[in-house]
């Protein structure tokens, strides 16, 4: 009975859980797709791509590359007869970009104008329905601003948009077939500038980097706002709650406030280009760590200290020998936010960092973002392996986490 | 949970790597060698340009080392910003004259006058327009390179075809009149009986409406020329009477001039090889367009502006310049003497990377590398070309630019409607009382809208042209100012004080133990003066200054704060802040409270939901904007896919009208903190009290809102204000939505988030002063509404036990 009532709970609780866990699953799928198959309408649930239906056909006339004006001539069962008049074409794809000429010879050829050395990929015939077909046609050309990926299309057999566009559109989904691309990940591995043939200090580099700044903030956080702590939960000075309360007021003042100024200080201390700005302040304790350490440490009897102290440990011997280690819980919470944060940031490493062997995991992500890698899959399986060390340690450290927040009392 | 990662922020284009990066050095040479920094835009094609010029400088130069770096356009100048700012930019920085101004005004660049007087720079062997955007209050900042110019260039394939005699076919030595030319584009225009183009006698490029504007009414943005803008009546007249006939040339009698508007969405990039298309006869480009149109096999031929009552013909110059905090500008000059030797010279004409400066390399142009004929026209412009606008801000060009963007759909829209109206076939008659109409249409639609531009460009002039601030401004108004918020600080201070000291029963601490004390709290001590009260000092004096982070600071009082009422930007920061917090605060309370309360019914494995619930709000920055940007696009989304299977047709979710709604929705998603935080805090109320109201026959429901709300009052008043103070510095989203950081906001103002002002100020137009007025007035206000809370809190928040 009291199961059955529970039913309702479950099955919220199941559909937020898959709702919240989606992302997560389609990021994974998204970055084991191919390029063509990344940008197929309707996405598809499973990494695929869409079905050459007959390549053999569409042999291309002359040579890849600096042919300026390529021939291609589709067998002639799939012309229709009518394709005789001249004409251009376009079709534009996504944002507009750059529109591409096709062009329909009298002897029913196609013409393709293509601007400056164009890479052709693939030629691809697909069938719309029984008699109608359409010739599709991807290449990457390297535009003066960016490398544009162009999809064009003639449909043969009907001249015209609506026919492009009809084939554009979700009906033919039964033409995939599976294609995982799992090189995906090695060649985001290789780093963002390597998937446009140059030099890249890799992925990996960048993980180190991140690695480095991260432990590191979460060690400064971790020594310092427990120290703090212990002075505002266990030592007795002038104007302590005062203090507190002045530290929990700071949590009010805007990151933006002080960046111009700190920028203007690092720069005079020499630290631009270097991991400094990024970690010597984990080492002067954050506001929220100390706050949640301290409620934490208010749990703790006094009991055990003070019988240290009347042993005759110092203070700062019964900050390190007990309760250091009985905050464990809190401070595993305190090191997770830590590491999530400095691994997220973005606006610090992009500030402070010049150096392109200094990239952090976020500013490498940032690369492949831009417009001139354009490689959609390589940006997911970006993001999937700069989610992996946070998503690990969550998992690994999820129990402690879990009560940890429990019971840093937050009242 | 706590809004900690809310400094995370993603600002994508200023991530901006060089495409390449490379040193070139003379390898031969073995003595001391002094590297020199130069950047550049552009792309593959620029990098093979470079190493090619940097490899004969080297050759003439040992003792000097390249360091070459090539940005893509929009990165370059984001680069250009942080790397002046932080003292890092490379010694050699490259211009065109629509920025030169700009840097030069914020004192980038350093004077060359010294260096070029010592070289023996002899001015008369360039063309006089070239230095004319290179020098800035009579001093010479740069040194040209080459000048992008624009002419008409005709397909001969489409004149055959047409049947225009050959005799009067645009000629390359002479221009035309605009009488002549419109004549030639409308017998080039051929349409069909539905009113749809068959052919376009002209496609109106880059930089056509500049030109056009300048023939017929001057330009409003012409700094150097007109420093108070277009001031008398006459001027005003005749720049509207130059948008108006822009707009009917492109609105109105399309058909009689066959001119595609440059706006018309098909066709607003590439416009340079639209000749490609054999449906265009006529277009306008610059040489470095021609050599992808002999490629395409189009037979063309070029011919000049046609000329109109004023200079027909405006040049932009490429130049470079040293920056002000290059260590060795002697060196750096050597280069720049080079980008403008015959060397270079002629190797930019050689390759048609545009007009070469050095009039005795103009001859390179014509005997070009790709044996292109036909190129005299554009010696011929030259000649009356006049230097393109060079302004001291982009304010002036973002407002017409957006004025334009905002009329230009109407009149298209209007167009559109009307042609659709027509009876099919269209008569003749029906034909003219179409243009006459859409004529006096656009007239009256630009009239009416030009008010509107005025008005911004009024303010934009009086900005600039602002006199010195007032003694109440500069100092009356930031002492009171002062004085009042310092009161105001230590009277909370003073309160704050007196309240803990009332409830603090501790012991009085004892000397040593006081010391002691203090050194445990050393840490957080020093961070805050050094890292926090240090900063807001700063950022208090700063934003009673006016700063670039290149020249100092100068001090304009309390001018920014007294700015801010009728600063629209500021206004529509803090309307989507206040709308964002109004949802997202609800969103997270709400969320959490009602995930929280599911899990602590007794439930299997709610560790496990708590984990799953949890883990998206691990991920609110780069990783999320992959993760989101990929999922709510239009076409091949999964969102509209999903939303598809209830028959809701693909909406754009990353449009202007769209992007809020995206962004409260990934909120959603991100509740997992606040989730935690009440289930900590649920766990906490004793059973008891729930075992008695289920005795009573309580409903669940009743439960929840009788006895768990209130009992963890104090929880949820705790991260309701901290969910205010996070949702008041909003901007990491904003960065999800915007191509690059220099767009950040965008789409529209749908993301201006109050602290998209902030970095705009800061780091898009290098306004430092301004920037930290807006800073500290966002502290003020999350300082206020936390004030507010606290006090409604009071009476609202059960506290027993606490």
């Amino acid at each position: 009975m009291s199961r059955l009532r529970l039913l309702p709970a479950y099955l919220a609780l199941v559909a937020i859980g898959a709702l919240f866990l989606f992302p997560f699953y389609w990021v994974v799928i998204s970055s084991l797709k191919s390029v063509d198959g990344i940008s197929l309408r309707p996405p598809s649930l499973y990494p695929a791509e869409a079905k050459v239906v007959d390549l053999a056909t569409t042999a291309p006339i002359g040579t890849l590359g600096d042919e300026t004006w390529m021939e291609l001539t589709p067998s002639k069962d799939l012309l229709d007869t009518n394709a005789t008049s001249e004409g251009a074409y376009w079709l534009q794809i996504d944002k507009g970009a750059p529109t591409q000429l096709v062009k329909w010879l009298p002897n029913g050829q196609v013409k393709i104008g293509a601007v400056p050395k164009p890479k052709f990929e693939k030629v691809h015939v697909y069938a719309i329905n029984d008699k109608e077909y359409a010739l599709i046609a991807k290449m990457v050309r390297q535009g003066e601003e960016r490398f544009d990926e162009v999809l064009f299309g003639v449909p043969l057999g009907q001249r015209s948009f609506a026919a492009v566009q009809a084939f554009l559109n979700p009906k033919n989904s039964e033409l995939r077939s599976f294609s995982a691309h799992p090189e995906n990940y090695a060649n985001a591995l290789k780093g963002p500038e390597a998937s446009i043939g140059g030099q890249s200090s890799g992925f990996l580099h960048f993980m180190r980097n991140s690695l480095f700044i991260s432990t590191m903030a979460v060690l400064g956080q971790i020594l310092s706002s427990s120290l703090v702590a212990f002075g505002f939960s266990r030592m007795q000075f002038k104007g302590r709650e005062f203090l507190f309360v002045l530290l929990i007021a700071t949590l009010m003042v805007p990151a933006q406030v002080t960046l111009i100024p700190l920028f203007t200080i690092y720069k005079s201390l020499g630290w631009i280009d270097t991991f400094l700005p990024l970690i010597v302040p984990h080492f002067t304790a954050g506001a929220f760590n100390v706050f949640l350490i301290r409620q934490f440490m208010l749990t703790l009897p006094h009991e055990l200290d003070e019988s240290a102290s009347l042993d005759g440990a110092t203070p700062f011997r019964v900050y390190r020998s007990i309760i250091f280690p009985m905050c464990a819980p809190v401070l595993i919470v305190v090191g997770l936010f830590t590491f999530v944060g400095t691994w997220q940031d973005v606006m610090g490493p992009l500030i402070y960092l010049d150096n392109p062997n200094y990239r952090t995991v976020t500013l490498g992500l940032e690369f492949f973002r831009s417009p001139y890698v354009d490689n959609r899959p390589l940006l997911m399986a970006g993001a999937v392996l700069s989610m992996i060390p946070v998503a690990g340690l969550f998992l690994v450290a999820q129990r402690h986490i879990m009560s940890g927040i429990a019971t840093t009392g937050l009242k | 949970m706590m809004r900690r990662i809310l400094v995370l922020l993603l600002l994508s284009g200023l991530c901006c790597v060089g495409l390449a990066s490379e040193i070139v050095e003379n390898t031969d040479y073995k003595g001391p060698k002094t590297t020199i920094g130069y950047a550049m835009w552009g792309g593959a094609d620029e990098v093979e340009t470079a190493r090619v010029i940097g490899k004969e400088f080297v050759k003439l130069h040992p003792e000097i080392r390249l360091d070459v770096s090539v940005y893509p356009w929009g990165q370059y100048w984001a680069k250009v910003q942080t790397q002046t700012a932080s003292g890092l930019a490379p010694d050699v920085l490259s211009f065109y004259s629509g920025a030169f101004g700009v840097w030069v005004s914020r004192g980038a660049l350093r004077p060359l006058d010294d260096l070029a007087a010592s070289s023996g720079l002899r001015r008369e062997d360039y063309h006089p327009a070239a230095f004319a955007n290179c020098t800035w209050n009579g001093k010479l900042y740069s040194m040209p390179m080459e000048m992008p110019m624009w002419t008409v260039v005709y397909s001969k394939d489409r004149l055959e075809q047409s049947g225009i005699p050959k005799s009067e076919w645009p000629r390359a030595d002479a221009a035309m009149s605009w009488d002549q030319f419109r004549a030639l584009a409308k017998r080039l225009t051929l349409r069909k009986p539905d009113g749809s183009f068959a052919q376009y006698g002209m496609s109106a490029g880059q930089n056509w409406d500049k030109i056009m504007m300048s023939q017929f009414g001057g330009y409003p943005t012409d700094r150097q020329v007109n420093p108070t803008g277009p001031g008398n009546a006459k001027q005003r007249e005749d720049l509207l009477k130059g948008w108006i006939r822009l707009f009917q040339s492109q609105y109105a009698d399309r058909w009689t001039l066959g001119m595609v508007p440059i706006s018309s969405g098909a066709f607003t990039s590439s416009t340079d090889t639209l000749l490609l298309a054999p449906r265009f006869a006529m277009g306008t480009t610059g040489p470095w367009a021609l050599k992808q149109l002999k490629e395409g096999g189009v037979r063309f031929g070029t011919s000049p502006m046609p000329r109109g009552p004023m200079p027909s013909q405006q040049t932009n110059v490429n130049s470079v310049g040293i920056y002000s905090g290059s260590k060795h500008p002697k060196e750096a000059f050597e280069l720049l003497r080079f980008m403008a030797s015959p060397f270079v010279q002629n190797l930019y004409g050689r390759h048609l990377k545009g007009i070469p400066v050095l009039k005795s390399a103009g001859a390179s142009l014509i005997h070009n590398d790709y044996g292109i004929e036909g190129l005299e026209a554009y010696l011929t412009d030259l000649e009356v070309a006049q230097p393109a606008l060079c302004s001291n801000s982009s304010d002036l060009q973002n407002a017409v630019d957006k004025w334009r963007g905002k009329i230009e759909p109407i009149l298209d829209a209007e167009y559109d409607r009307r042609l659709a109206a027509l009876k099919k076939p269209i008569s003749k008659a029906d034909y003219a009382n179409f243009v006459a109409g859409m004529n006096s249409y656009v007239e009256q639609t630009t009239r009416e809208s030009f008010k509107e531009l005025e008005v911004t460009l009024d303010k934009i002039f009086a900005d600039m042209n602002r006199p010195a601030p007032s003694p109440f401004v500069l100092y009356a108004a930031p002492a009171v100012g002062l004085a009042m918020l310092l009161g105001l600080l230590g009277a909370y201070v003073a309160s704050v004080a007196r309240s803990d000291r009332s409830k603090s029963n501790a012991k009085p601490a004892q000397g040593r133990q006081s010391r002691l004390g203090y050194l445990f709290i050393a840490p957080w001590l020093f961070g805050f003066t050094c890292f926090l009260v240090g900063p807001i000092v700063a950022a208090v004096f700063l934003s009673f200054t006016e700063w670039n982070m290149i020249s100092p600071p100068t001090w304009v009082g309390a001018q920014h704060y007294l700015d801010l009422p009728s600063d629209s930007k500021f206004l529509i920061g803090v309307k989507t802040t206040f709308l964002y917090a109004a949802l997202v605060i609800p969103i997270s309370l709400v969320g959490g409270l009602v995930t929280a309360g599911l899990l602590t019914s007794r439930i299997k494995g709610s560790d496990l939901f708590k984990a799953i619930i949890y883990f998206p709000a691990l991920f609110t920055g780069a990783e999320a904007a992959v993760l989101w940007v990929n999922m709510l696009n239009k076409d091949y989304g999964i969102i509209n896919y999903a939303l598809s299977a209830f028959g809701v047709a693909p909406i754009n979710w990353l449009d202007e009208q769209h992007a809020f709604s995206s962004v409260i929705m990934m909120n959603a998603f991100w509740i997992g903190g606040a989730m935690l935080i009440y289930y900590a805090g649920m766990k906490q109320i004793p059973g008891a009290l729930y075992e008695a109201a289920e005795l009573d026959g309580a409903s669940a429901a009743r439960r929840f809102l009788q006895i768990t709300i209130p009992l963890l009052s104090p929880v949820i008043l705790f991260m309701v204000v901290m969910t205010t103070i996070g949702a008041f510095q909003v901007f990491t989203p904003a960065l999800f939505f915007a191509t690059d950081s220099t767009q950040v906001g965008t789409p529209g103002d749908a993301l201006r988030f109050y602290s998209v002002n902030i970095y705009d100020a800061a780091f898009n137009n290098l306004k430092m002063g301004s920037a930290c007025a807006y800073a500290l007035v966002l502290f003020l206000l999350i300082f206020a509404i936390t004030m507010v809370q606290m006090r409604l809190a009071k009476r609202f928040v059960h506290t027993e036990g606490m």
